[in-house]
C-alpha cells in the first residue's frame, strides 16, 4: 500500500516536473524513487510523450472575427457611432494623445493577425493574380466517383482540358468503367469545345436507348451549339475554376487552409471547404453527361499548386449529419457512408502553353443549334455609359444582342468584365431589382443593386438609370465591381415598391432599422451579411418581414439564409410535407422541413399593457443544416 | 503569453473603441484556440470567442490590474466556452430527438484530429488547465487563480489528464499491457 502511494504523488511530481513546476523539496525524493522504480520511469515516458503531442498541436486556421466583434460592440454601446465616441476622446484626451494613438495603430504589425486568416487572404489574392496572367494551359486528369449506380461501384473517367484565355476551351472526359454485362450502360463521355464564337457540346443524351426502352427513337449522344453567342455568355459558362479556381477560392471566409503538403512532387496549400462554396471547381470537369450529386455540406479538399495554383487533387467526401442522410435517401444515393470519398480528381499532368494546334478550339455546328443572337461591332467613341476604370482589364469584344441591347467587354488572363446597356424612354423603365439584389448607396442619391455569383452567372450590378438600364457581370471581386460601376457615372434610381397587384403590395425596406430581430441577427455564418430585406402587407391584417442574408461573393444551391417575421399567420399551418419534425424548445413548438431547410415557430411577442399576440418566424437555411437553424434563431430571441 | 500595452487597456477601460478593437485583433486568436479546445466546435468557438470580448468589452471598468490581463481575459472566455457547451449540449438534445448526429463538415479538422478527439472526450475539469498549461504555456499559478482552484488540485488534475490522454493516445497493442 505503501509503495502504491508514493508512486501515485512521484507520478503527480513527475508530471509537475516536466512543466518546470516541481515542488523543490521534493525533487531529492523524486529521483530516489525513479532511480529504483521502472514502472514510474516508463510513466514519465508516457507522459512527456503526450505533453509533446499536445504542444506540437497544429495551430490550423484561426477565423478573423474582429470586425463581427467590433460590429457587436457598437451594437452594445446602445448604437452610438464610433465617430461620436472618437470626438468625445478626442476633447478628453487632446490632440496630442489622438495622434499618438493613431501613430500607434498604423504601426502596429501585420504579424498580429493570426496566421490562417493571413494565409487564406495571401491564397486568394494569388489565385486572383494567376487568374490574371494567365495565357493558356493544358493538363490531363483521372477522375474517380463513387456511388453513381448500386451496379456499378466505382466509374473511372480520364480528361484533356485545353485552355486559351479568355474565351477558348477544349474539354474531353473520356469513360474507362468497365460496366458489368449484359446490361448495355451509356457510355459517359463528354465533349465541350467553345471560342469567342460559338459553343459545342457533345454529351450522352438524357434518355438512352441503352438504359430506357422508352428512349428508342433518340440517339445514345446528343449534341448542342450555340452561334452567334455572346462574351462570356452565362447560358454556356466555361468551367476554368479547374485551370485556376478563381471563383471557388473568391472570398476567404469559405475556406480553410489545413496546411502545405506536397502532391506529385509538388509543394501545396490543402484547403478545406463545404460543396457549397466548392461548387464551380467540383462541377468544371463534370460540365455534362451523368455524374452523382452531393450535399451542399459534403467535405471538399483541395491541393492547389504553391507556384502556378492550379488544382493537383481534389475529392469530395460525404457528411454524416441526419439531414444528409435523408437527402441521400431522396436522391437515391443509399450506399453513401459517412466521411467516404465519392468523387476524386488527380492532375496526372499540366503546363501552361501560349500555343495550340490549329483547329483545337473549332467549335462544330451540329445537333440542336441555337443563335446567341450577338453582332460584333467596335468600342463605341463616345464615353457615355462606359466605365472610366476597367480594374486594368483590357477592350475584348463590343457588340450588340438581338434586341438591340449594347455589349462591351474587357478581360485580363482568365479574368472579365461585361457591362451591357439597354436605353428606354424615361416614362417607361424596363426593370426594377430582383428583391434578393443588395441595394447599395455609391454616393449620396445614386443606387446600384448587387448580386453574388450563382452557379451559372457572376458577380453583377444593375444601374437603373432615367432613360438606361446599365448591367454589369463579371468575376471581378465584389469591392472591384463597385469601383467599376461607380465610375460609369450613370445616376441609379433607388428602388420602389417591388410589386403591387391585387391588393398585394411588396415594399423593399431597410430592416436593420426598423426591425430589431433582423439587425440582431447575431449567429449568421461567417462573412454573410443582410442582402435586402421586403415588407408585404395584403388586404389582410398584418404585414411580413422578409430578410435574406448572404455571402458577399458567391451563393451557391440557394440564398443563404432568409428569416422570414410575419404578424399575418397567428398558427402554423399544417403541411402534407415529407420530413417535417416537430419538437419542443423552451415551451414553443418548433418545426423543422429537411426539404425546405427551414425551422418555423409561433413566437407570444408582449405588447405595451401586458398583452401578448402571436408572431410568426422562420429560419430557412437551404444549404446548411437543423444546427445552424437553431443557433440563428436562439440569437432572434 | 505577451501582455498587453497597458496605456491600451487603460485607453479601453476608459471606453475607447479603437484601443479596444486593438485588444480584439490582438487577442481574437488565442481566445479562439482556447474555446476551440474547450468546446471542440469551430463555430461554437466562433460564438463564445465574440460574446467573450462583447462580456469583456462590459466587464472592462471593473478590472483593475490585480490578475494580468490575459488571465482576466481568458477566464471570461472559459465561461462563454462553459455557456457554449450548455447551449451546443441542448441544441444537441433537440438534435438527438430529432435522430440525428453530430453536424457534418467542421472544415479544419484534418491535422491532429486524433489529439484533439482525445482532449474533447476529458471532463471538463481537466480538460480546462491540459489546454491552458499545454497550449497556451499558462502557469500552474496563474490556471490556479484562473479557475480559482488551489495549486495543488491543478498539479493533480494535469497530472490525472495527461494520463488519461496517454490511454487514449496509445497504440492499440499497447492497451492492457498494464504495469510490468
Amino acid at each position: 500500500m505503501r509503495a502504491d502511494l508514493r508512486c501515485a504523488e512521484a507520478r503527480i511530481e513527475i508530471s509537475a516536473r516536466l512543466d518546470g513546476e516541481a515542488d523543490d523539496a521534493s525533487a531529492g525524493l523524486l529521483d530516489a524513487h525513479l532511480a529504483v522504480c521502472a514502472a514510474c520511469r516508463r510513466h514519465e515516458d508516457e507522459l512527456a510523450t503526450t505533453r509533446r503531442a499536445l504542444r506540437l498541436q497544429p495551430v490550423g486556421a484561426v477565423p478573423d472575427l474582429a470586425d463581427s466583434i467590433m460590429e457587436r460592440i457598437d451594437k452594445e454601446r446602445g448604437r452610438r457611432s464610433r465617430r461620436t465616441e472618437w470626438a468625445s476622446r478626442w476633447r478628453i484626451a487632446g490632440i496630442a494623445a489622438a495622434v499618438a494613438t493613431l501613430l500607434l495603430i498604423a504601426s502596429l504589425p501585420e504579424i498580429e493577425r493570426p496566421t490562417g486568416v493571413a494565409r487564406a487572404g495571401e491564397i486568394a489574392g494569388e489565385v486572383r493574380l494567376a487568374a490574371r496572367s494567365l495565357e493558356g494551359y493544358a493538363a490531363r486528369f483521372e477522375i474517380t466517383e463513387r456511388g453513381w449506380h448500386e451496379d456499378v461501384g466505382v466509374r473511372h473517367f480520364s480528361a484533356t482540358m485545353s485552355f486559351d484565355a479568355p474565351e477558348r476551351l477544349a474539354l474531353k472526359v473520356r469513360d474507362l468503367t468497365t460496366y458489368p454485362g449484359p446490361r448495355r450502360w451509356p457510355q459517359n463521355d463528354v465533349d465541350v469545345i467553345a471560342n469567342a464564337r460559338r459553343y459545342w457540346i457533345k454529351e450522352p443524351s438524357f434518355c438512352p436507348p441503352s438504359a430506357l426502352p422508352g428512349c428508342v427513337a433518340s440517339p445514345a449522344q446528343e449534341q448542342r451549339s450555340i452561334v452567334h453567342r455572346g462574351p462570356f455568355d452565362g447560358t454556356s459558362a466555361l468551367p476554368t475554376d479547374i485551370v485556376v479556381p478563381l471563383e471557388t477560392l473568391a472570398s476567404t471566409g469559405s475556406f480553410a487552409v489545413l496546411g502545405t503538403e506536397g502532391v506529385a512532387g509538388r509543394s501545396a496549400y490543402h484547403i478545406a471547404l463545404p460543396y457549397r462554396r466548392a461548387v464551380p471547381l467540383i462541377d468544371s470537369l463534370r460540365a455534362g453527361g451523368s455524374w452523382r450529386s452531393f450535399h451542399p455540406l459534403d467535405r471538399v479538399d483541395i491541393w492547389i499548386d504553391r507556384g502556378t495554383w492550379f488544382p493537383l487533387r481534389y475529392s469530395v467526401a460525404a457528411g454524416s449529419s441526419q439531414d444528409r442522410r435523408a437527402w441521400a435517401r431522396n436522391e437515391a444515393w443509399h450506399d453513401d457512408a459517412a466521411g467516404e470519398v465519392l468523387y476524386e480528381v488527380e492532375a496526372v499532368h499540366f503546363a501552361e502553353r501560349e500555343s495550340f494546334g490549329s483547329g483545337l478550339f473549332d467549335a462544330p455546328r451540329r445537333g440542336i443549334v441555337r443563335s446567341g443572337g450577338f453582332s460584333a461591332s467596335a468600342f463605341p467613341a463616345s464615353t457615355s455609359g462606359v466605365p472610366a476604370t476597367t480594374a486594368g482589364l483590357e477592350p475584348y469584344r463590343a457588340g450588340a444582342t438581338g434586341d438591340g441591347r449594347r455589349v462591351l467587354a474587357y478581360a485580363d488572363g482568365m479574368t472579365w468584365l461585361k457591362v451591357v446597356t439597354e436605353r428606354h424612354r424615361p416614362s417607361r423603365p424596363s426593370a426594377s431589382p430582383p428583391g434578393t439584389a443588395e441595394e447599395i448607396a455609391i454616393e449620396s442619391g445614386n443606387f446600384v443593386y448587387y448580386q453574388p455569383a450563382t452557379e451559372m452567372l457572376k458577380r453583377r450590378i444593375d444601374i437603373y438609370g432615367r432613360s438606361s438600364h446599365i448591367h454589369l457581370e463579371s468575376n471581378l471581386s465584389r469591392r472591384r465591381l463597385l469601383a467599376v460601376a461607380a465610375s460609369i457615372g450613370a445616376r441609379g434610381r433607388r428602388a420602389g415598391r417591388v410589386e403591387r397587384s391585387g391588393g398585394y403590395s411588396v415594399r423593399r425596406v431597410d430592416a436593420g432599422r426598423s426591425f430589431w430581430f433582423a439587425a440582431r441577427a447575431e449567429y449568421l455564418p461567417p462573412s454573410y451579411g443582410q442582402s435586402s430585406a421586403l415588407l408585404s402587407r395584403s388586404n389582410a391584417p398584418g404585414r411580413t418581414l422578409t430578410a435574406y442574408y448572404g455571402a458577399p461573393e458567391a451563393e451557391y444551391e440557394g440564398f443563404g439564409v432568409r428569416i422570414t417575421q410575419s404578424s399575418a399567420i397567428g398558427t402554423l399551418a399544417p403541411s402534407a410535407e415529407d420530413g417535417l419534425r416537430s419538437f419542443e424548445l423552451d415551451g414553443v413548438t418548433h418545426r423543422w422541413s429537411t426539404e425546405r431547410g427551414e425551422l418555423e415557430w409561433i413566437e407570444r411577442v408582449p405588447r405595451a399593457g401586458g398583452a401578448e399576440r402571436s408572431v410568426y418566424r422562420a429560419v430557412a437555411v437551404p444549404s446548411f443544416d437543423l444546427t445552424t437553424a437553431l443557433r440563428i434563431a436562439e440569437g432572434l430571441r | 503569453m505577451e501582455e498587453p500595452d497597458p496605456q491600451t487597456v487603460m485607453a479601453a477601460r476608459g471606453g475607447d473603441v479603437r484601443a479596444f478593437e486593438q485588444l480584439v485583433r490582438r487577442y481574437q486568436g488565442d481566445v479562439w484556440r482556447l474555446c476551440r479546445h474547450l468546446v471542440g466546435d469551430a463555430s461554437a468557438a466562433d460564438d463564445a470567442t465574440q460574446d467573450a470580448f462583447v462580456r469583456a468589452y462590459r466587464f472592462l471598468p471593473r478590472y483593475r490590474g490585480e490578475a494580468k490581463f490575459s488571465t482576466w481575459l481568458f477566464s471570461i472566455a472559459r465561461n462563454c466556452a462553459r455557456d457554449e457547451l450548455r447551449r451546443a449540449g441542448r441544441r444537441q438534445r433537440v438534435a438527438d430527438s430529432l435522430g440525428r448526429d453530430r453536424a457534418s463538415l467542421p472544415a479544419d479538422e484534418t491535422l491532429g484530429v486524433e489529439v484533439r478527439e482525445a482532449l474533447i472526450a476529458l471532463p471538463l475539469e481537466l480538460r480546462e488547465p491540459i489546454v491552458m498549461i499545454d497550449l497556451f504555456g499558462t502557469s500552474y499559478r496563474e490556471v490556479s487563480a484562473l479557475l480559482k482552484v488551489p495549486e495543488g488540485t491543478i498539479k493533480s488534475r494535469v497530472h490525472r489528464g495527461r494520463e488519461l490522454l496517454a490511454i487514449s493516445l496509445a497504440p492499440e497493442s499497447q492497451e492492457g499491457s498494464g504495469e510490468g
